[in-house]
């Protein structure tokens, strides 16, 4: 299943305008470069997103502490490899979105990830994601991407507020959009990325490159110049729109560089046709991704809030409307299972989770091939981060929010275990992940008000 | 208690953010923007009050009929019917075609909204990139889309900005390059053999740019793209250099966004008179998605686009130009959610992969045929007794004698059954699940789209699956058990009749003359309108519908928000008060009211920035 890492016969170079050159593989590609090694291990975040909440006691597991019993959602994960990298959250809330009321999906999309309430509607500033890949910039190889934000049928039903989780400030202009296209994520990740290339021929096309990434470079600065050059003649509003463009550009312009990384190149995706084909897809671009060091912070949304994906083709047993059902299902929290399952979206509920349980599992698997050297694999030095925008479907409750990390990024997080958090907010977690992937400094995140530093349970 | 009866209208998934819902929130966000808009119609109609059934469904009143309606079905004037090339051109009564009647008193003294910064959506980027540089690949269909606010893809707080837009933006710059240097000569119109590279390359900064950026050069800009354009030739070569300007062009802020800094100084405080470049990219924009072309261009130089005949005349010749066709096609496939309709699977052998796009293809036809080629009407776009069909597609419709081949051309359908643009079975097809129709989807689209209601979110707590299947009683008894009680009724006592008036049309948006084996009940009664009363079927709430002065004044919001990719705002009254009236007194003739948005205020005006003002 891991096609990702497989070598493949020809690494493919991949220069401007989409053209391909062939070249010979060498065999220094394989394992990471000296250079690479030294970099010590980079620490990386994922952060999955699953619509309209879980299932609680399908997904909760029965004791806390490192000996709890897998719950039946994430059987999926409960492998001798996996299983010690798996520390399920309870007690976790969201006290940003229970201050802002409204809508359960729309609160919660646009808290989750910023620990903020939102505003008209859309996020109230940066996310979590976001913030982590922006205080990277320093460390991260020249050439590399700061994120690669990755999607499912993210804006297929819905396109507005619920079909986005990440922004870089606040407000709809600010949103990052999820790429739904595998193929579009290959080359933002991998079409500058140029193995070694010994021989003249291999010279000549590295020239080439160089020459058309040159000209590229040129062009972006002389139109970074004309935002510079209509500066101050619009209103706030406006200006930062234009401001935030020119940033974008910049970044563009710096991050074009021939060599971004030395590593074996994925096969470029086919054309995915359903569902989880392109969430495979994305998937493998997040492992090579990671492999190659091209970045080290990650989306990856399925669908978007409230969405009404029908299951049943990859998760058997699970037909019908996911958002509807989700509604039609009753809450579970402190009542038998008889009683809080109805007409039996409970257990169509419960096979979609676990079918996204699958496919965490295909995704951690991958990392857990990555070679980070020293014994230690990508997935050592990683957090995933699965979340989700309610808690129950039936009461879109913000509390005991059903959040689970897999990973221990690199020794700093406790694995493992089932962990009561005790009402932490999630801007806590974060302040928890940001220290995790070793930010200085960073003692809160979203509204300071809901912060009150790391969750001492999860620090190893 | 109100709150869980709001919430109700979720029932059958049908939620209103599916329609317009600028943030994906109904109970918040949308409810502002509605009431801005009810809040315009309420001063045009003060006798109406409101109630409170269901949040957002404005109460019931005794409001005006209003304007003059059309009697009966009228029928579609033959395409492209000879209109004189002349400003205020006839398209019948009234002889002032779009020109608008005076401004309410006080208006001139009103503020003009703030027009915020709007960038090319991608279908406007792909029209402009066909039009500069005749390339017809269409990268913009890659690019990531843009939210929908206010109904519409085009607003300017719908263009969503992240890494990856830029990039795109790039990627597609590159692309369009390399098959534009494949074709250089057509490109610089320019003999290099015998004027010399340099002679050319200044040429074509000066054509191609005027174009680029739908204004012409200013000196010091000029001079940079020529300094650009030699440091690139000595570093590679000519061709490439000219690469590279056409590759600034299409990536530059003045391209892609719709700048408008407007005049030096301001005529009247709080407003800024836009410049002509400024107004003819609006109109073209507006009446064509697309760059000026090279008459508006040399209207804009010459100065004559200062009067509002002149505006309008301009605005005339776009509109009925083919290209106009795909404004209005744009329009009401947003409106109609028809993109919809494209990803509709029915598990019926009769809905062959092929139909989906064959009712695209019917409602856009229809659209175009009666707003531009036909009487204009929004009467005849809700009842008229004819449709626009192929062989295969009127087969699927078991038109009596269907023409043959593959051409659409119009249809007559049976008057008793067959209701405008309400009855396409593309529209009565997406408002249905897989077994069974859907009241609930349909009567929110009379309610959303037809009456500009804002119906809110559902609660968490609804069971909001669907019946199960009982050949024993009717859908609509099976909907009506379930949504009665006490907290449901709220909402869907104004919802579900609007529905059940089209139970006459299947799951496959076809006619149907029972319900399973039960006879079909499509009578019902509309309420919180300007046009209250029972109706007995969809043709009579058609009817109503077609004279409704509320129903109007929804399509004009609708229009002002697309033309200017905002909502309407407090100083937008004096600007919809007249679209409204006007609107009314043709009868309703949306042709005219789309041209009769270029002669007013908002258009011509923005509202002046601390920095604008002081340029």
């Amino acid at each position: 299943m891991t096609r990702i890492l497989k070598l493949s016969r020809r690494a493919v170079l991949r220069g401007a305008g989409g053209l391909a050159v062939g070249l010979p593989l060498l065999d220094a590609m394989a394992p990471p470069t000296a250079v690479a090694q030294a970099a010590a291990r980079p620490k990386r975040l994922v952060i999955m997103y699953t619509c309209n909440g879980k299932v609680l006691n399908t997904w909760t597991p029965g004791e806390f502490g490192p000996n709890y019993t897998v719950s039946r959602t994430l059987k999926p994960l409960d492998t001798p490899a996996l299983r010690p990298h798996l520390t399920v959250l309870s007690g976790l809330q969201m006290q940003a979105a229970i201050d802002r009321g409204g809508n359960g999906h729309n609160g919660g999309m646009t808290s989750m990830l910023t620990g903020l309430q939102s505003q008209a509607n859309w996020g109230g500033g940066i996310s979590i994601d976001q913030h982590i890949a922006q205080s990277l910039r320093a460390e991260r190889p020249a050439g590399s991407l700061p994120s690669l934000e990755l999607g499912i049928d993210s804006k297929k039903q819905y396109n507005s507020a619920y079909a986005y989780m990440s922004y870089s400030a606040a407000g709809s202009a600010n949103a990052v959009a999820a790429d739904d296209t595998p193929l579009n994520a290959y080359m933002r990740a991998f079409s500058n990325v140029v193995v070694p290339m010994p021989t003249a021929d291999q010279a000549d096309a590295r020239a080439r490159l160089e020459r058309e990434i040159l000209a590229r470079k040129s062009v972006l600065d002389f139109v970074q110049e004309d935002f510079k050059s209509i500066s101050g003649r619009l209103g706030a509003d406006d200006q930062a729109r234009l401001d935030q463009h020119a940033t974008l550009l910049r970044d563009l312009e710096g991050r074009l560089s021939v060599g971004g990384a030395a590593c074996t190149l994925p096969q470029q995706p086919a054309a995915a046709s359903n569902f989880p084909a392109v969430g495979q897809a994305q998937m493998d671009i997040i492992s090579s991704a990671f492999a190659c060091d091209v970045t080290r912070v990650a989306t990856l949304q399925w669908a978007a809030a409230q969405s009404d994906t029908d299951h049943k083709e990859w998760a058997p047993g699970s037909d019908g409307r996911h958002h509807i059902m989700s509604h039609g299902a009753q809450p579970t929290q402190g009542m038998p299972p008889a009683q809080g399952d109805v007409g039996g979206n409970n257990e169509k509920l419960t096979r979609i989770n676990t079918w996204y349980a699958s496919q965490l599992a295909y995704l951690a698997t991958a990392l857990s091939k990555i070679d980070d050297g020293g014994g230690q694999t990508g997935l050592d030095n990683t957090a995933i981060l699965w979340v989700t925008e309610v808690s129950e479907g039936p009461n879109h409750k913000f509390t005991d929010m059903p959040w689970l990390l897999v990973g221990g990024l690199g020794g700093a997080l406790k694995k493992g275990e089932h962990i009561d958090v005790k009402g932490r907010n999630n801007n806590d977690l974060f302040i928890t992940l940001g220290q995790a992937m070793g930010l200085p400094n960073f003692t809160t995140f979203g509204d300071p008000a809901y912060c009150t530093g790391p969750i001492a349970q999860l620090m190893a | 208690m109100r709150f869980l009866t709001a919430h109700l209208c979720h029932l059958e998934g049908m939620h209103a953010s599916r329609y317009s819902a600028p943030a994906g929130e109904t109970c918040s966000g949308r409810t502002h923007s509605g009431w801005t808009g009810l809040r315009a119609y309420f001063r045009l109609l003060p006798m109406l009050t409101l109630t409170v059934g269901c949040h957002g469904i404005i109460g019931s009143g005794e409001g005006p009929t209003g304007g003059p309606s059309p009697d009966g079905v009228p029928s579609l004037d033959a395409p492209n019917q000879a209109q004189p090339n002349q400003p205020g051109g006839p398209t019948g009564p009234p002889s002032t075609v779009g020109m608008l009647p005076p401004p309410p008193p006080g208006c001139d003294q009103e503020a003009t909204p703030a027009a915020p910064l709007r960038r090319l959506t991608r279908w406007e980027y792909d029209n402009t990139v066909l039009d500069l540089l005749g390339d017809a690949s269409q990268p913009g269909t890659g690019f990531i889309p843009e939210a929908t606010h206010f109904g519409f893809d085009n607003s300017a707080s719908g263009a969503v900005l992240s890494p990856v837009v830029v990039e795109q933006y790039e990627s597609a710059a590159q692309a369009l390059v390399a098959r534009a240097k494949a074709n250089l000569p057509a490109l610089l119109n320019c003999d290099v053999v015998t004027q010399g590279e340099d002679a050319c390359a200044n040429q074509f900064i000066d054509s191609f740019f005027k174009r680029a950026y739908r204004r012409p050069l200013e000196a010091s800009e000029r001079q940079r793209l020529v300094d650009f354009y030699q440091v690139s030739k000595s570093s590679a070569d000519f061709e490439t250099a000219i690469s590279m300007l056409v590759s600034v062009g299409v990536q530059s802020p003045k391209f892609l966004y719709r700048l408008e800094f407007g005049m030096p100084s301001p005529t009247q405080a709080g407003s800024v008179e836009l410049s002509s470049w400024e107004l003819a990219s609006r109109i073209s924009y507006l009446l064509i998605g697309s760059m000026p072309d090279t008459e508006l261009l040399s209207a804009a130089e010459q100065g004559l686009l200062s009067t509002p005949q002149q505006l309008l005349g301009q605005a005339q010749r776009l509109l009925d130009s083919e290209r106009g066709a795909r404004v209005v096609q744009n329009f009401y496939r947003q409106w109609t959610h028809l993109d919809k309709v494209g990803e509709l699977k029915r598990s019926a052998a009769s809905f062959t992969d092929a139909i989906p796009g064959l009712l695209q293809r019917e409602t856009e036809t229809f659209v175009d045929q009666v707003i531009r080629k036909g009487d204009g009407q929004l009467a005849t776009l809700l009842t008229a007794p004819f449709s626009f069909m192929n062989q295969e597609l009127a087969s699927y419709y078991g038109v009596d004698q269907p023409p043959m081949g593959d051409k659409f051309v119009r249809v007559e359908l049976d008057p008793a059954r067959y209701s405008g643009l309400l009855t396409h079975a593309g529209l009565m097809a997406q408002f249905a699940h897989d077994e069974q129709p859907s009241a609930v989807a349909r009567g929110v689209f009379v309610r959303e789209q037809l009456l500009c209601t804002e119906l809110p979110s559902p609660p968490a707590n609804v069971d909001a699956t669907l019946p199960e299947p009982d050949p024993g009683a009717t859908a609509r008894e099976q909907l009506t058990q379930k949504t009665s009680a006490g907290p449901c009724n709220g909402c869907h006592a104004a919802i579900n009749p609007l529905g059940f008036a089209f139970e006459h049309f299947d799951q496959l948006g076809r006619h149907r003359t029972t319900d399973g084996d039960l006879a079909i009940n499509s009578s019902g009664e509309l309420t919180g309108t300007d046009v209250d009363g029972p109706f007995v079927d969809h043709i009579g709430l058609a009817q109503q519908l077609s004279k409704s002065e509320m129903v109007r004044s929804c399509v004009v919001t609708n229009w002002f928000r697309y033309a200017h990719g905002r909502e309407e705002a407090p100083s937008d009254n004096c600007t919809t008060q007249q679209l409204t009236q006007a609107f009314s007194q043709s009868g309703g003739n949306i042709k005219q009211l789309i041209l009769s948005i270029t002669q007013t205020r908002a258009f011509k005006y923005r509202g002046a920035t601390m920095q604008g003002a002081q340029l």
